[in-house]
Order: C-alpha cells, then sequence, then structure tokens
C-alpha cells in the first residue's frame, strides 16, 4: 500500500518551493544538481512508496514532518555548543546547520565542500548505481544537502589519527550530511561519525564508501538519542580485491530511525563486517535494511544486527544477501538477533540468502524473544535480584556484538554510552 | 545436630501435573542424603522446587529451611540464606564472564548478610584455590558463564560455584551424569573437601558410581513423587545390582 496520509500534491510543490527560494548562495551547478534530483523524484516516489522497503523503514513519517522544519539555521556557530565527547586527540569535523567545520588545519587527505564549492566535486551528488531502495533519500539528500565531506587517503597512506565528525546538536531542522570516502590503494582510515542529540528534526545522513584494493577502514556510526527527531542513515559500500572494511553502528533511538545500508564486494579478498545494535525505546521506532552482493569470488561477509526494543518501540530488520552464479567460494554469515523487554515491544525480522551456485557457504538465523526465564532463573539461584540478573541478561547480550570492536577506547566509550542510556 | 531441612506432606505439580505427592524428608546438620529413582520420578523436581523455580507450583505441604518457610521466599533469598543448586544442565550466558557473575554472586550474599563486598584481591585469591580444587583452569573464568564448556567442565563450574559460595545446602542434581571417571572424581574430591559438620548435601543421581566417592548417610528411593524405602550406601549397591523394579514394582 502506498503511503496515504502524505498529500503528494503539496509535497511536491513544497520541494520546489524550496528549490526556489533556498540556495541563493550555492554555485549553479548545485542548484542543477538539486533540480535534477527533483525531477527524479517525482518520477520514483509514486513506485517507490508502494514498496516493502518503505513501509518496513517508515520513511512516510519522516517525510510528513519534512517541509515543517528549517532547511538551515546558521544563526549560531558549532563553537557555540559544549560538545562533551571522547578523543580528544583525534582529527574533529564538525557537521552544523547544514555544514561541515573544521577548527584546525585540515590535512589534505579532507576536504570540505563549502570551503570552495568546485563542480569537479559534482560526481559526489550521483546516484547512478546506488540500489532502488535508497533512490528516495538519496534524492532528497541532493535536494536538501548544502555541502559535502570528502575523504580521500593518498596510496600507500596509513592514518594514524582517529577521524571524528560530530554532529552538533540542534533543533528544528532539516538537514542532509552527505559524507564521501575514497580509500586509494594500501591505504586505510579509522573514522566515528557522532550524532549528538538532536531535537525536532530531520537527519538524512548519506554516506558513500569505496575502496580500493589492499585498502582497509574501520568506521563506527553513533547515534545518541533524539527526541521527535526522524533519522535516516543511507550507507553504500563499494569494495575491491583484497580490502577489510568493519561498520559498526550504534542507534540509541529516535522517533524513527531507519539504516539502508548497501554493500558491494566487488573483489576478491574483500571481507566486509557490518554490526548494529539499535535500542529503541518508549514509542520509538528503529529499522534496518542491508543488502550484500558478493559480486566477486573469495569475498566474505558478516552481518550481525540486535535489537533491545523496550516500552511500545518496535523495529524491523531486513537483509539479503546474493551471490550471483559465476561467484565461487564465498562466504556470508548474516544473524539479527531482538530482545523484547516489553510484552508491547515489536519486532519484525526477515533474513534472505538468494544463492546461485553451490561453491558458496552461507547461513542466516534471527532469533527473537524475552529474556530467557532459564537464564533468570539461575542467576537468581546465586543470590543476584530479579533487577541486577535482567540487567545482567540484558548486558550479555550486548556485549556478544560489542566485545567484537577491535579497538579498546572505542569499545569503553561505546560501552559507556550504552550503559548510560540503559540506566536512563 | 540441628535440622537444616524439613519436607512434609509436600505436593507440587508441574503444568498442572502433580509430579510430588506427598513427600516427606528431614535433613540435619553435617548429613548427606542421596535420593536415587527412576527417571520421572521426581527428584529434579523436588530440587527446582526446594531452589524455588517458578514453574514448579507447592499445592500443599511445608519445606523449612533451617526455621525460614522457603515456600514464600524468593529465589535469591533462598541462595542468600544459605540454599545452593547445582543444576544438572546448566546454562550457558555468553557476554557475562565467569569472574564477573562469581564475583556478583558473593557480593549479593554478603551484602544480604550485611557484610563488606569482598575486595577484588581477596575475591581472586579465594577464586585461584578454589578453581584449582576442581581443575578449572584460569582462562575459562574470563569466558561467558559456561560459555564453550564441555559438559565436565560445566559440572566442575558448578562445583567451583558452590566452593565460592559456601551454601549450607547444597542440592546437586544428577551432577555425575555426563562425567567420565575422571572428572567425577574431581567433582567428588570438591564436594568432599567441603563436607563438614556444618553444611549438608542432597545428592541426587541416577547411579550408585558417585557414591563410591561421596558416602552418603542416607540413600531414598524416589518413585511417584514420594520416598519408597530409605537406607545406607548398601541400598545404592543393591539398587546397581537389582535396578529400580524390585522396589517399585515389587
Amino acid at each position: 500500500m502506498a503511503y496515504q496520509s502524505l498529500n503528494q500534491e503539496n509535497h511536491m510543490n513544497g520541494i520546489q518551493n524550496f528549490i526556489k527560494n533556498d540556495g541563493h548562495d550555492l554555485p549553479d551547478w548545485m542548484t542543477h544538481e538539486r533540480e535534477s534530483a527533483f525531477k527524479e523524484y517525482k518520477k520514483v516516489y509514486p513506485k517507490l512508496s508502494r514498496t516493502a522497503t518503505w513501509r518496513n523503514t517508515k520513511l512516510d513519517s519522516m517525510l510528513d514532518a519534512f517541509l515543517e522544519k528549517d532547511f538551515k539555521n546558521l544563526n549560531s556557530s558549532h563553537k557555540d555548543f559544549d560538545i562533551n565527547t571522547a578523543f580528544e586527540d583525534s582529527i574533529r569535523i564538525y557537521f552544523h546547520a547544514g555544514m561541515f567545520f573544521c577548527d584546525e588545519k585540515i590535512p589534505e587527505y579532507i576536504k570540505i565542500l563549502n570551503h570552495q564549492y568546485s563542480e569537479k566535486n559534482r560526481s559526489i551528488f550521483s546516484i547512478d548505481n546506488k540500489s532502488k531502495r535508497q533512490a528516495i533519500p538519496l534524492l532528497l539528500n541532493n535536494i536538501v544537502s548544502r555541502d559535502a565531506l570528502l575523504i580521500d587517503t593518498a596510496m600507500n597512506q596509513h592514518v594514524q589519527r582517529l577521524l571524528h565528525i560530530i554532529h552538533v546538536p540542534n533543533q528544528n531542522i532539516n538537514v542532509a550530511p552527505r559524507i564521501n570516502i575514497n580509500l586509494a590503494e594500501n591505504s586505510s582510515i579509522k573514522i566515528v561519525e557522532e550524532q549528538l542529540q538532536l531535537n525536532d528534526s530531520i537527519i538524512n545522513h548519506c554516506i558513500d564508501i569505496n575502496c580500493a584494493k589492499d585498502s582497509s577502514l574501520d568506521y563506527y556510526k553513533i547515534n545518541h538519542p533524539q527526541n521527535n527527531s526522524h533519522l535516516i542513515n543511507n550507507l553504500n559500500l563499494n569494495q575491491d580485491s583484497n580490502t577489510d572494511v568493519k561498520i559498526f553502528n550504534l542507534d540509541l533511538g529516535a522517533d524513527s530511525a531507519c539504516s539502508l545500508n548497501h554493500l558491494k564486494l566487488n573483489g576478491e579478498d574483500s571481507h566486509v563486517s557490518c554490526s548494529t545494535l539499535f535500542m529503541p525505546s518508549a514509542k520509538r521506532s528503529s529499522h534496518h535494511n542491508v543488502m550484500i552482493d558478493h559480486l566477486s569470488d573469495k569475498s566474505f561477509s558478516s552481518v550481525n544486527f540486535r535489537g533491545v526494543i523496550n516500552d511500545h518501540a518496535t523495529g524491523s530488520f531486513f537483509g539479503k544477501v546474493r551471490v550471483a552464479k559465476e561467484r565461487r567460494k564465498t562466504s556470508a554469515f548474516m544473524q539479527n538477533k531482538n530482545l523484547l523487554l516489553s510484552d508491547h515491544s515489536k519486532i519484525s525480522t526477515v533474513p534472505i540468502l538468494e544463492i546461485y551456485n553451490d561453491d558458496t557457504e552461507c547461513s542466516h538465523s534471527a532469533t527473537s524473544g524475552s529474556l530467557d526465564k532459564e537464564k533468570l532463573f539461575y542467576l537468581k539461584t546465586r543470590g543476584i535480584n530479579e533487577y541486577d540478573a535482567k540487567d545482567f541478561l540484558i548486558k550479555s547480550f550486548i556485549d556478544e556484538l560489542t566485545s567484537q570492536i577491535k579497538s579498546i577506547r572505542i569499545k569503553e566509550y561505546i560501552d559507556e554510552l550504552i550503559l548510560s542510556n540503559h540506566e536512563t | 545436630m540441628a535440622k537444616i531441612l524439613s519436607i512434609k506432606d509436600l505436593h507440587v505439580d508441574v503444568a498442572s501435573t502433580p509430579i510430588i505427592n506427598g513427600l516427606n524428608l528431614e535433613i540435619e546438620s553435617g548429613e548427606t542424603h542421596a535420593i536415587m529413582g527412576p527417571n520421572g520420578s521426581g527428584k529434579s523436581t523436588l530440587a527446582k522446587t526446594i531452589a524455588g523455580h517458578p514453574d514448579y507450583k507447592i499445592k500443599s505441604g511445608e519445606i523449612t529451611y533451617m526455621d525460614h518457610d522457603l515456600n514464600d521466599l524468593p529465589i535469591e533469598e533462598r541462595s542468600n540464606l544459605g540454599v545452593f543448586l547445582g543444576f544438572q544442565y546448566p546454562i550457558e550466558i555468553p557476554g557475562l564472564s565467569n569472574t564477573a557473575f562469581l564475583k556478583a554472586a558473593i557480593n549479593a550474599k554478603r551484602k544480604y548478610n550485611g557484610l563488606e563486598e569482598l575486595s577484588a584481591s581477596d575475591f581472586l585469591i579465594d577464586l585461584k584455590e578454589k578453581s584449582k580444587m576442581v581443575e578449572i583452569e584460569q582462562k575459562f573464568l574470563s569466558r561467558g558463564v559456561n560459555e564453550g564448556f564441555s559438559g565436565g567442565e560445566k559440572k566442575r563450574n558448578e562445583i567451583l560455584q558452590m566452593l565460592m559460595l559456601e551454601p549450607t545446602l547444597s542440592i546437586l542434581d544428577e551432577t555425575d551424569s555426563g562425567l567420565d571417571i575422571d572428572s567425577m572424581k574431581v567433582v567428588a574430591s570438591g564436594v568432599n573437601a567441603f563436607r563438614n559438620e556444618n553444611t549438608s548435601s542432597l545428592i541426587i543421581t541416577h547411579y550408585e558410581r558417585l557414591l563410591n566417592y561421596i558416602t552418603p548417610d542416607y540413600v531414598h528411593v524416589f518413585h511417584n513423587g514420594v520416598i519408597i524405602k530409605t537406607g545406607d550406601i548398601q541400598l545404592a549397591k543393591d539398587l546397581e545390582k537389582r535396578g529400580y523394579e524390585w522396589l517399585t514394582n515389587p
């Protein structure tokens, strides 16, 4: 069923007016990008809003509020905010009111588009070769986006300092951060991207990652709890041969949060692991969609999504691994486990394998349920009270996932955030 | 000798099916009792009922532990008062390390009994000593509770927990099942090391072999949820030779 409550005509007129009135300070080529994105958006919206992906990811609630928010709010500087976060020794890039900033001399491998808008960067707004399911948020990102962050490592460059991208707290804003990471041959980088608290806002985040052969990336995305806000994370990954990418997402909740991930293993011996912990509570929702395409022999993927769903919150997981007919000796492992902490919490999980040859090793599993009564009994027989026993079981469920984080300080930081979120 | 456990005319249902049907049993301090019986006779039901499993419903009768009416006590309070259940099938809890689990359990008991938390160093000294007694390697202690443990290791871990918690009444539910002879000797020596005039044990088993290493003061034969015969170690030897039928179907 198509999303019914949205008045399509008003919605489209609103976007048209936005393009007309906003962006006088932007270069012409960006305005043209916006216009062509809108043209495409009008074509694809009626088709895609009828799909299961659309329903499962609750994009409708975001669209409902889409035109009610400010598109830029530069009355304050990112420096006005007290940024209380970790990794003091990292290179910090701030995203505030639609624009990226850096307080220190930016290393050569980082470029911020608004510093010098250049048409040669136009390709970062391309939606060619992107999954159809991501088309609507990607096109909307193109329409709203005012800036982009480009990270282009050089060949053989191994960046030692952690790159920390911080989305500054704000409210009543509609932002579309756009990040493009291109890792050159035999290069590596570690990135933590942190979405601090936004209130009454819409964040439509798009990240494109391209890894040339022999490169490696550790990417952590942390979403703090967002109040009365909608959060979309689009991630597109392309990996060449002998690459290693580790992705860890922590979603601590938004009114509606959704992630759309498309991971493409294009080269032999490419390895990707994609883990997500989502913890919606109250009446929030958290929806996750991951597609893995094994487009090369000997590629390996590991997908591990875990949900801890409380109160009246809802969650969903849709994961699909595709192994093409000619692609041999691939391994794919996909798991979704969910813990329902309330009688009113809900989860839907759909793990799918599409395998077209015999020479592959793939597995998938999904479990959903409340805390194990026998485990609770066991802990209580050792003198541990009900509250602490439940706490232990929730933490152990989470720790099974977070223990995969290799960096001790990042793990400690993530554990701390989870703990403080859990305690509230 | 002080009375540790007193069960009077106990009736227990599991999923509305009567399993224990008028059981009477008394255990005094320093005593070791063994309960033997065929499958489905209600042995494990008794163990879980004493520990307080919510699915095991006491329909009538009394369980008194050291002047406490157990029927209404929460599970953790029973444990903190000194009741320990060694599980037939120990539960795996990945993500919760054995060490963290044991420390939490010991400190919960200490807190309940008005004692200060055990210091980290005292805890680790105690843990090292006792894990050596049951031949559990240190590296196993940083793993999740029973995670990746073999059957024998799980049972030894149960005995380690018993040694660490120092209960007054230990109920060991088929601790010998799935154990090879070497593991059984280790388990038995751990249990024997803990036997003294102030502690009591209730050992549930199918076979005589464990009782060759832990000599009980009394052997009870369980059938249809009641004790049908009581004797000493000789009764266990007779059962080993003759089976249960001469008692259950004379």
